[in-house]
């Protein structure tokens, strides 16, 4: 006999062998435990989170004076999730009622307890629904969170419940500090962040802190390019006109061409181009031509003759953009095309032929 | 003389053995880590969260590429369940490669298809893009018609046709959950790192599906497809888990995957082979290692792709064989990377691990069976030791099968019936009784095939009970 038996003692590699299948057969009887266990234990008290939630949701309508007061945990639970599911789709007065119920119920106090806890998947859990609560007596709460919590992903939550709930400059300042130190979230966090704040500072009559934090934003030099271009950006689509001119200004200021584009398109978004729109036409750079000629039409008549150019630039986007864009120009527009469909150019050809057939007019 | 074949027993003894602990570990310790991962992934990703992209800006338009040869029972359903996605802005491609059958009369008939004469920019290989049509009853669904290339051809084909940022791409066999792409793409919008994604996939057979959606998910009912249910949970449950808390994540499935276009484009779309999927993801890795770029290859478990799996030996043969080749030609092509600290865990963990584990893993497995059975016969071996071994070699095989099944119910709940539960946990636990040592045979012979192509698919018509349907030859 020869082979591991001749290296390792015999009786020893026995020994080992039948220890480790006791393990295995061990550990193999608590995996099937845990399987049955969860699936008639874990699975049931879930369905019964569901069933306290339908319940809620369903009584949830005028008079909320009939609402049975939670008791439980999870009756907490289930009435935190249909309070935020009402109030995230109700009109701004049944948002207010709610809001009071979730107050008069202590729902927040027991998220507050929770987003104090040790588990950070609790926390976060807590932090996302006192979001959705949006009440403006969670600020302090918040703020202090914000400036306590350690965990980035507990954190990134925190930033969104304030930016739900900012209600001056300050609020404003702390979410940007957040930002700066949250790592490597998206512009798209950024925007959504900052449009929530332009939002919330709208109902409380303070849109004119966003515009000054846009000013104080272009005096910083520290502040980076990206998150700016958020801001500006977060403004174009919460529609704040206010923030125009600084738009403005900022794209006059710029030499770099991202954020040419981003005043752009916020421009473009609060239909404020008026003044750049032909030096925009004019630009070295395809994509700020590609942008300023989608928004095009709202340059008027004077604009027309610079799209119809634009159906020959050198660059696919541009020619694309265009054509449709003359499509906006109504008659005019179309009968430019036809004109370009019989011309010499065979890009601009091709391109006119699709915008007239597959662009509806004024669309 | 008998020394040195003393030595050569003891050494090839070892070696299996080694390699044996190695395997088993690594996969114990990927569940562990995976089930960490999961559950901190579960507490991120709420409900909330995703009503947040829904809501506002604050979501990124996606592409959804369907490569399409020849699939006329599916490509119908399956563009039907990608229209249900909830997703604020999105198109289907759906690439018609050249299909000999019906593919693209049943696609006109479905969504009344009308020419549209757009200009293309085409900046990716691909075999010249013949016609393009858009629904008339969808504005958002495109049907491309190229001459025939493959699916990497396809794909490239539907990535120059698309308009958004994001591109996915997705199997005309497959369904998709309607909140999958929602899942999907949401890492995109939370970290910026972020450059491509990839779900979980899930087995469709024996599934209930009506209207192009999954309405009733139960265990497969032939014993090959429920072993295969049990694989995929532990494949991607902790295996891609595990490699995304590595940062080596190195297949992102061809079947639904999202990425980032820029970049695609960037490394010049996908590669003509069979392993494409593989390909992209390993040349992606590259590239941002060679440029410098922060980015992360991120698994999301959630978003749940459903597809439909082999139910006959062949063509799970064929399958597997494909996809070994792929793995095989994806590293030689990419060998430059192997232990290369330039390209971080990627270069030194993820790919020598793939190529010793997964590459070369059928060989040493197979050498291991029959230097076992040879021995033995020899009396080489102590028959105490071989037996005990091989009760160990088998509850430590159904422990990690298991504990995958466990992983997904824990946290996902996807089967609710314990009888489906406990009949993928059985049918896990026979995969170390023949069906692996099966596939590992396959496995190796596609070894020294690696330069071969496709072959023929075999699809299910998607429909009520595709598990009771009878296979369509393609």
């Amino acid at each position: 006999m020869i082979g591991i038996a001749q290296i390792i003692n015999p009786a020893l590699l026995r020994i080992i062998l039948l220890r480790v299948i006791e393990v295995m057969a061990a550990f193999l009887v608590v995996l099937f435990a845990i399987l049955v266990v969860q699936k008639l234990a874990i699975e049931r008290r879930e369905r019964h989170l569901k069933r306290l939630r339908l319940d809620y949701l369903r009584r949830l309508t005028p008079p909320y004076s009939v609402l049975p007061p939670p008791h439980t945990d999870i009756e907490f639970e289930a009435m935190g999730v249909a309070l935020a599911d009402r109030i995230r789709t109700g009109t701004s007065h049944e948002r207010r009622e709610l809001q009071q119920i979730v107050r008069r119920f202590a729902v927040d106090t027991f998220y507050e307890r929770r987003a104090r806890g040790r588990s950070w998947t609790r926390r976060i859990g807590a932090m996302e629904a006192l979001a959705s609560f949006a009440l403006p007596e969670s600020r302090p709460f918040v703020i202090a969170r914000l400036q306590r919590e350690k965990d980035q992903r507990v954190l990134s939550k925190a930033v969104v419940a304030l930016s739900l709930v900012a209600g001056a400059l300050a609020d404003l300042e702390l979410v940007t500090d957040m930002l700066l130190t949250l790592g490597s979230v998206s512009s798209k966090f950024n925007e959504f962040v900052y449009t929530n704040c332009i939002r919330s500072l709208r109902a409380a009559d303070h849109e004119g802190d966003y515009v000054q934090a846009l000013k104080s934003a272009k005096a910083d030099e520290g502040m980076p390019w990206p998150l700016k271009r958020d801001m500006i950006e977060a403004a174009g689509k919460a529609g704040l006109a206010a923030a125009r001119g600084i738009i403005a200004s900022f794209y006059r200021y710029s030499g770099d061409a991202l954020m040419r584009v981003t005043c752009l398109r916020a421009l473009g978004n609060l239909e404020g181009l008026g003044q750049i729109m032909n030096e925009a036409l004019m630009d070295d750079d395809w994509r700020v031509r590609a942008v300023a000629v989608r928004y095009g039409f709202q340059g008027g008549a004077d604009a027309m003759p610079l799209v119809k150019r634009a159906l020959r630039d050198e660059n696919y986007y541009v020619r694309l953009n265009a054509g449709v864009t003359m499509m906006k120009f109504g008659a005019n527009g179309f009968q430019a095309l036809c004109e370009e469909a019989e011309g010499p150019d065979p890009f601009a050809r091709e391109i006119a032929y699709y915008a007239m057939n597959a662009v509806p007019a004024d669309a | 003389m008998l020394d040195a074949i003393g030595i050569f027993v003891v050494a090839f003894q070892l070696f299996i053995f080694g390699y044996f602990i190695i395997l088993n570990g690594t996969y114990t310790i990927f569940t562990f880590v995976a089930m960490r991962r999961i559950r901190a992934h579960s507490a991120t990703a709420s409900l909330k969260s995703l009503q947040d992209i829904t809501s506002g800006a604050y979501h990124k338009p996606v592409s959804i590429i369907v490569p399409a040869f020849n699939e006329v029972h599916t490509i119908v359903a399956s563009a039907r369940s990608l229209l249900l996605l909830q997703y604020p802005e999105f198109e289907i491609i759906i690439v018609d490669d050249g299909s000999t059958d019906d593919t693209f009369e049943e696609l006109r008939r479905a969504f009344q298809l009308a020419p549209l004469k757009k200009p293309l920019r085409t900046v990716l290989t691909h075999t010249p893009i013949t016609d393009l049509y858009m629904s008339v009853r969808h504005a958002n669904l495109f049907v491309v018609r190229k001459t025939n290339g493959g699916k990497a051809d396809a794909l490239n084909a539907g990535i120059d046709a698309s308009h958004y940022p994001l591109f996915c791409c997705v199997d005309a066999d497959s369904l998709l959950e309607p909140d999958a792409l929602l899942r999907a793409a949401k890492p995109f919008v939370d970290d910026r790192e972020v450059i491509a994604s990839g779900g979980l996939v899930r087995v469709l057979n024996g599934c209930v599906v009506r209207d192009g959606m999954v309405e009733e998910i139960r265990a497969p009912k032939k014993g090959i497809e429920c072993i295969q249910a049990a694989e995929y949970t532990r494949g991607f449950l902790s295996g891609r888990m595990a490699w995304n808390a590595f940062s080596s994540l190195l297949i992102i499935s061809g079947a639904f995957g999202v990425f980032r276009k820029d970049l695609v484009l960037a490394v010049g779309g996908y590669y003509p082979t069979v392993g494409e999927d593989m390909d992209l993801v390993v040349r992606l890795h590259r590239y941002c290692c060679e440029n410098n770029l922060r980015y992360k290859v991120v698994f999301v478990p959630e978003p749940v792709c459903w597809t439909q799996v082999p139910s006959d030996l062949r063509s799970l043969l064929r399958q597997r064989s494909r996809w070994h080749r792929g793995l095989v030609d994806t590293l030689w092509r990419n060998r430059t990377m192997f232990g290369n600290p330039r390209y971080g865990t990627v270069g030194l963990f993820g790919l020598p691990y793939f190529a010793l584990v997964e590459m070369l893993g059928p060989a040493i497995e197979f050498v291991g069976y029959l230097g076992f059975v040879i021995l033995f016969l020899l009396n080489w071996v102590d028959p105490e030791f071989a037996l005990l071994f091989l009760v160990v070699a088998v509850l430590w095989g159904i422990w990690i099968n298991v504990a995958g099944v466990m992983l997904d119910n824990l946290v996902f709940r996807r089967y609710r019936d314990l009888r489906d539960v406990l009949k993928l946990s059985l049918y896990g636990s026979l995969e170390f009784l023949g069906y692996r040592q099966l596939l590992a045979a396959e496995r190796l012979i596609s070894t020294f095939q690696w330069r071969s192509g496709w072959g023929q698919a075999r699809r299910q018509k998607i429909e009520s009970e595709v598990g009771e349907k009878r296979e369509a030859e393609t």
